[in-house]
């Protein structure tokens, strides 16, 4: 306590020094001075400065700047006494410096001592590795999966780095894949890792918690959070609990305003499903018109949805097959026979430009949604794109079946492609056939998405048990007849017709070939939208066909290549290599380099080394950075699989 | 020497130029990569292309080193002259033995030639300084003689400068108080200005020190603070006279006097093994300071090592957290000087890559410091710290910010930020005793995402430090974490 009062007589001191510092000792009236040292002090500048008055001679004041100066060192006079005085007490003060007294301290926290890790194979992690591999989270996936298997530790100096890492890769995973992400993490930083998630209030919400038992926390959010914090928080709900989501939208609904409506309906597209069809339509009723325009573009999303119901009644309003399946039913179905037909046999009436009421509610903006580029030919071919665009291919096919009295299964077993096939070569033949045959890709490319947008919510309400190798099968099953099957477990979720990824396939086949007639972006965005394996196996095709197709396949690929692709790619680039003569690189090159470097393996590296860089000297410096970014990349991918390789797996060799 | 990648590493002038020179290692990028030997001797050169229509010619003299190039980059060395370094280090056998082309021979006559006249004018000097009684004064001793007029000269008008800038201060500092503090309008202009008075008197680090003050005193208090400071400095100047050699080489160094390394390094010095326990980096315009701080693993010492380096130039000596050096440090004249200067040094595990990676950081540090675990030669208690610094004040009364290795401290937060505090051995043995809550506590500066690097890395259990202790602003900067023989660096 005597401590105490000394420092704070010490401290009162000083502040007084301050004011006097700060008014400036020859000011008048003079703040009240306590310290006896001080006001003595005060008292000598007040003779010294009737002195200085007392000469009165301003230019005699500053004379002669020697004699000042000498002045200054013989003479001692108050501000040199003051700063004698201050000098001394701040000395005294830094000397005498005492720690902070734990009284004074409020909710002081002493952390735990952490507990002893359970096993201790440390794996060292390379922090260049990891800050490049950020890029490629699928491969950050596999490699702490694969650390995880091993049952290995991180270095603690690590676990900061890997836990704020696990939350900022937040949004580059599937929400299942995410879930083993996080597990692998927290399997790597082990005991000390889960002590200090517990220490760390953002860290123990995002580690520490499940989804499920985040909800109460959530619906906080959503209900006091700030604009993005409600985006988020609406997001996890959808994800937990769709129609707990929904409803509390709905209830606050009409008190936000516009533009918060339109991001917040938006956000139903995760886990939507038709129990969201009432409010939707409710929606198209609402003030604003991008609130309408999005929930429009929702409800497309719904194939069994009222809208497209009245979307599609529409368009045969428009649209007559009628002809096309009485030619098939008179049996003239050969190709020959078809050629000789100079006239179409679709028959198609514009819409009216004006629409009547319940056509302008239903109004369709495509622009919300992929694949919804304008047409050229103006506004009412448009309109009857729109038209094309939400209504289900398989409509198509339907009126043939109904106009022939035909059995749908048979069509499709039987007849499928060959049908497609004839109304696309109708299509071709007709004045609207180029806005007809665009709006078709646009249609296919469109509820690919929606399919595959569909699969992924379905899987993620599916048992986690099962998830591991959901995951392994996931690519196949996105378009496949196992998708179907997966999707209808979960009783909520969109009904699809089980024929409709056959459907699907078909239009699809028939699509690449007529566009491939196109330009490479154009066919590319095309090659976007097909199922991993078929592109696969057109791409290995057109290489060894040396169809230029593949420039526009290649351009779309953005999964993981085989050696053998990888090979037959090379090849392909070295030839067009030493054809380019310009300076410039084409895009679809470019492409390939990089993803041939990303995925390539030890033969294909020599192979690329030998082979491009006999180019550099007459290449423009792009080709040489795309070859430096292949470089990194491949001794990147060998290094973390040697790594991998050394891992070893049973953990009962661990302490 | 041996051309390792590790001393390759060293002559990059920062992280950004390693970075890119090692894109440039690689064999295939090079073209004619040769070398050859003379007999005093050896280079590499290659060529290599880059944005530039020709390609840059770049050349390494491996005696030195010294590195060429004839890319327009400011560095020194560019990423061509790592890169080629690499390649060397990784592959020599790229490098085929042949006839240097005329460029590699012009530069290389050009440096023999130089190297030979320095070679005459040190052996010039030696003569001088070993046969300092010969009769026979020959012209270049007179030379010599005029040389150290000159300095004595130089030095002479230098304590002229100063003791007139300092008045020239004292009267400024009295002027302040007179009109008082609140009459300067503009802090920073003011500050500035007076900075740059005290650098034409040539008090340089007092300058610096001035500059400061508008960003580092937040109050009036504080900025009444550094006034006293600086008054403390202009007395003790004027009685210079009364000071001993310790005490006025002290001063010196707070005025900003030069010293001569070279003269320093003619003194015995401390011969340890040292090893790096923190680095701080500023950057003062163009010129970039380095503090690396030095610690004797036998001796338990702890030197600073200063360098500083106009912003593309390397750093003498850049050393890793990983290394190992046998060295011998003089340190610098003073009663409490903690700065030293390198006499002779060598890496021991120099092959070892030593870029600060959690892999990387020094697994060799275990088995040496491990040993002083139990008494950690120099490491001093919490407690202490402040006993401490009060008989450093006691020497040199402008020892404001000191370093200090500090052991086994653990951190605690509270709502008015965070704190380091020690269980000394007696507070521990009484636990249960009613004041065994009397730890010592002292506030830390310290990014918020340091504090949980430090927790994953001790588990909250006590630790190591190098803190940067500041009595005036009462504040602990850590600067490293050294925990279990590794260290951490907080900065």
């Amino acid at each position: 306590m005597q401590n105490n009062n000394a420092k704070n007589l010490g401290l009162s001191t000083w502040k007084e020094a301050t004011k006097l510092a700060l008014l400036g000792l020859s000011r008048s009236p003079r703040p009240h001075i306590t310290h006896p040292q001080l006001s003595e002090i005060l008292n000598d500048q007040g003779n010294h400065s009737l002195k200085d008055n007392g000469k009165d001679n301003a230019k005699e004041y500053a004379k002669d700047k020697l004699e000042r100066d000498e002045g200054y060192r013989s003479q001692i006079t108050p501000e040199h006494q003051f700063l004698n005085f201050v000098s001394a007490l701040n000395l005294y003060q830094e000397a005498g410096a005492l720690p902070v007294s734990q009284e004074t301290l409020t909710h002081l926290i002493h952390f735990d001592e952490a507990p002893p890790e359970k096993h201790s194979l440390v794996h060292q992690l390379k922090r260049d590795h990891l800050e490049s591999l950020k890029h490629t989270p699928q491969l950050l996936l596999k490699y702490f999966t694969r650390l995880q298997q091993a049952r290995v530790l991180v270095p603690p100096a690590a676990i900061p780095y890997l836990l704020e890492l696990g939350i900022k890769l937040n949004y580059c995973f599937e929400p299942e894949e995410y879930d083993l992400f996080k597990a692998s993490i927290k399997s790597l930083v082990a005991e000390r890792g889960k002590w200090l998630i517990k220490q760390h209030p953002e860290w123990h919400k995002h580690y520490g918690l499940s989804l499920n038992e985040q909800q109460s926390e959530i619906l906080d959010l959503w209900h006091h959070g700030q604009e993005s914090e409600r985006k988020s928080s609406l997001k996890l709900l959808r994800q937990i609990d769709p129609n707990l989501g929904r409803h509390c939208l709905m209830k606050d609904f009409k008190k936000e305003w516009a533009q918060l409506r339109q991001a917040f309906l938006a956000i139903l597209i995760v886990n939507l499903s038709s129990a969201d069809e009432p409010f939707l339509e409710h929606c198209l009723d609402d003030r604003s018109k991008t609130v309408q325009h999005i929930a429009a573009s929702l409800l497309v999303c719904l194939p069994d949805s009222a809208y497209i119901n009245r979307q599609t009644q529409n368009l045969s309003k428009y649209l007559s097959l009628d002809a096309l399946s009485q030619f098939i039913h008179a049996g003239n179905s050969t190709d020959d026979e078809l050629l000789s037909q100079s006239e179409s046999l679709l028959k198609i009436t514009l819409p009216k430009t004006k629409l009547d009421e319940s056509e302008t509610r239903d109004c369709l903006a495509f622009a919300h949604t992929k694949g919804g580029a304008s047409i050229k030919g103006g506004q009412r071919i448009n309109r009857l794109a729109e038209l094309i665009r939400c209504v289900p291919l398989s409509w198509w096919t339907e009126q043939i079946t109904n106009n022939l009295n035909l059995d749908r299964q048979v069509l499709i077993r039987e007849n499928l492609s060959q049908y497609i096939k004839l109304m696309v070569n109708e299509a071709e033949k007709h004045d609207y056939g180029e806005a007809l045959m665009h709006a078709w890709l646009q249609a296919y490319i469109h509820q690919s998405h929606i399919y595959a947008q569909q699969m992924t919510y379905a899987k993620h309400r599916l048992n986690k048990q099962d998830l591991n190798q959901e995951l392994d099968e996931r690519r196949e099953a996105k378009l496949g007849e196992k998708g179907v099957s997966v999707l209808n477990q979960s009783s909520t979720l969109i009904q699809l017709t089980n024929d409709w990824p056959i459907q699907q396939q078909a239009w699809g086949q028939v699509l690449i070939d007529a566009f491939n007639k196109q330009s490479i972006e154009m066919s590319s965005l095309f090659y976007q939208a097909l199922p991993i394996q078929l592109l696969k196996a057109e791409l290995v095709s057109c290489l060894e066909t040396q169809d230029p197709k593949w420039r526009s396949i290649i351009l779309a690929d953005q999964s993981d290549w085989s050696l053998n692709l990888s090979v037959l790619v090379m090849q392909v680039i070295t030839f067009e290599l030493s054809k380019v003569k310009k300076r410039k690189l084409p895009e679809h090159l470019y492409q390939a380099i990089c993803h041939t470097g990303l995925h390539a393996d030890l033969q294909v590296q020599t192979l690329i080394d030998q082979e491009w860089r006999a180019y550099q000297d007459h290449l423009p410096s792009e080709l040489l950075d795309a070859l430096d970014i292949c470089q990194q990349r491949f001794v990147l991918r060998t290094e973390i699989q040697k790594q991998v390789q050394h891992l070893p797996l049973a953990s009962s060799t661990y302490v | 020497m041996t051309w390792t990648i590790d001393f390759v590493e060293q002559q990059a002038p920062d992280p950004a130029s390693m970075k890119a020179g090692y894109k440039q290692a690689n064999a295939a990028k090079w073209r004619g990569l040769g070398t050859a030997k003379t007999e005093d001797r050896q280079v590499l050169w290659g060529e290599i292309r880059g944005s530039g229509s020709k390609a840059y010619r770049t050349q390494i003299d491996l005696n030195g080193p010294a590195f060429k190039c004839t890319c327009p980059s400011r560095k020194f060395p560019c990423k061509h002259g790592i890169g080629l370094g690499l390649v060397y280090a990784q592959s020599a056998h790229n490098f085929v033995e042949q006839n240097m082309p005329d460029w590699v021979e012009v530069w290389i006559k050009s440096r023999q030639v130089r190297a030979q006249k320095k070679i005459q004018s040190l052996e010039s000097e030696k003569n001088e300084t070993d046969y300092p009684n010969q009769s026979l004064i020959t012209e270049e001793q007179e030379a010599l003689q005029k040389k150290a007029l000159a300095k004595a000269k130089r030095l002479e008008s230098r304590i002229k400068k100063v003791t007139q800038g300092l008045l020239d201060l004292e009267r400024r500092l009295q002027d302040l108080v007179r009109n008082g503090l609140a009459s300067i309008k503009e802090p920073d202009e003011y500050w500035d200005q007076v900075g740059a008075r005290l650098v034409d008197a040539q008090a340089s680090a007092l300058a610096k020190r001035v500059r400061t003050i508008p960003f580092e005193a937040q109050s009036p208090q504080e900025v009444l603070r550094e006034i006293a400071y600086l008054h403390l400095v202009c007395q003790a100047w004027s009685q210079r006279e009364n000071l001993s050699e310790l005490e006025l080489a002290d001063l010196k160094a707070v005025i900003g006097f030069s010293v001569s390394q070279d003269a320093l390094t003619q003194k015995e010095g401390l011969s340890d093994h040292w090893i790096l326990l923190g680095i701080e980096k500023e950057q003062e315009q163009q010129l970039s300071v380095l503090k690396q701080w030095l610690y004797g693993i036998e001796s338990g010492q702890l030197y600073l090592l200063l360098s500083y380096a106009f912003y593309n130039q390397p750093h003498p000596h850049y050393f890793k957290y990983s290394q190992i050096l046998q060295a011998e440090l003089c340190a610098y004249e003073g009663n409490v000087n903690q700065r030293a200067c390198l006499k002779r040094h060598q890496v021991l595990n120099g092959d070892q890559r030593g870029t600060l990676e959690y892999s990387d950081l020094a697994r060799s540090h275990d088995a040496i410091l491990n040993p002083y675990h139990n008494d950690l030669r120099g490491f001093i208690p919490l407690d202490d710290l402040l006993t401490v610094h009060a008989k450093t004040l006691s020497l040199q009364p402008w020892a404001s910010q000191r370093a200090y290795l500090i052991k086994n401290v653990l951190i605690s937060k509270s709502e008015e930020g965070l704190f380091v505090y020690s269980v000394s051995a007696s507070a521990s043995a009484s636990a249960s005793a009613s004041y065994s809550h009397e730890y010592t506590y002292l506030k830390i500066q310290l990014r918020p995402d340091a504090l949980w690097q430090i927790l994953a890395i001790t588990g909250a259990k006590p630790a190591q430090y190098l803190a940067l202790w500041n009595s005036q602003y009462h504040r602990l900067t850590l600067l490293s974490l050294i925990h279990c023989g590794q260290v951490y660096p907080l900065g």
